[in-house]
């Protein structure tokens, strides 16, 4: 089933778009996410980056992550919306699932940084939880 | 959550603080929440105007909301980090609570605009739940 990756802010200056396919749907409770987001987590849907044409201005903000490597939050400098994530330790792009044109099919399959998460969060008790990332194949 | 309210951006550049008790704590489930925040809801808390104050340069976004008024949301023109709304013409800000320098104090009171939350939200049972606003005394 083809899910198409298209979205953007809520002023609509900010637009995404990708024909691949998503690799992975997460709940993220990192602290840089809580902080560029102002919530507890955002939901992520995670595409390769080639590929994804963004149009409009973005404020770009870039920390490190925990893994040494930059991490790029992308929001909106017109409206302000938080829009989309980029790892430079993967080659990824994470859009946040609430500025998908269509997001009825999402569904998360995994809660990371589970560590860094708030006291007060609701996590769903059926997905799997990392404190950190889950354990990936480096072949 | 009697002591002093502080916290602020990502990058530094906007502070505030507040010596009020809060009003309300709630998790708000409506788009502009979700769309500011690029998350499923926004925690946030009410803190009478009068009694916040916030240093360093904002960008202001306004909509019209869902009664007709005008909302307010401001956020860092640096770092993007969405830290505060107002509705016009009420006495109140509604602080994101994640930008609290110690959010863990939190505690939510109820749910709101439960009619527009995603499929993939996820609420605690034990806190009540309203379809937009919680009924209130005139």
């Amino acid at each position: 089933m083809t899910h198409k990756i298209e979205g953007g802010c809520q002023c609509g200056a900010v637009r995404y778009t990708t024909d691949a396919e998503p690799m992975v749907t997460f709940n993220c409770h990192c602290t840089h996410c809580q902080q560029a987001s102002g919530a507890p987590f955002t939901t992520a849907v995670a595409v390769h980056r080639e590929g994804v044409t963004v149009t409009g201005d973005v404020i770009e903000h870039t920390q490190t992550s925990d893994l040494g490597t930059p991490v790029h939050r992308f929001s909106c400098a017109k409206c302000g919306a938080y829009v989309y994530g980029i790892s430079d330790g993967f080659g990824a792009l994470a859009v946040n699932a609430v500025t998908l044109d269509d997001a009825s099919w999402v569904e998360p399959q995994m809660e990371v940084y589970t560590s860094s998460a708030q006291p007060w969060t609701h996590m769903n008790p059926a997905l799997p939880q990392f404190d950190k990332l889950p354990p990936m194949d480096d072949s | 959550m009697s002591q002093k309210l502080e916290g602020g951006c990502l990058c530094g550049a906007v502070r505030y603080e507040s010596d009020a008790e809060p009003l309300f704590a709630v998790n708000c489930h409506c788009r502009h929440c979700q769309m500011t925040s690029g998350s499923t809801h926004l925690p946030g808390i009410g803190l009478p105007a009068s009694a916040f104050t916030l240093t360093g340069d904002v960008t202001q976004y306004k909509i019209t909301n869902d009664r007709g008024g005008t909302s307010m949301r401001a956020f860092c023109p640096t770092c993007g980090t969405p830290i505060m709304g107002q509705i016009e013409g009420e006495p109140l800000v509604f602080l994101h609570v994640i930008t609290l320098d110690d959010p863990s104090v939190f505690t939510p009171q109820m749910d709101i605009f439960e009619s527009s939350a995603q499929h993939f939200d996820r609420f605690d049972a034990a806190v009540p739940r309203f379809p937009k606003m919680p009924p209130m005394g005139e």
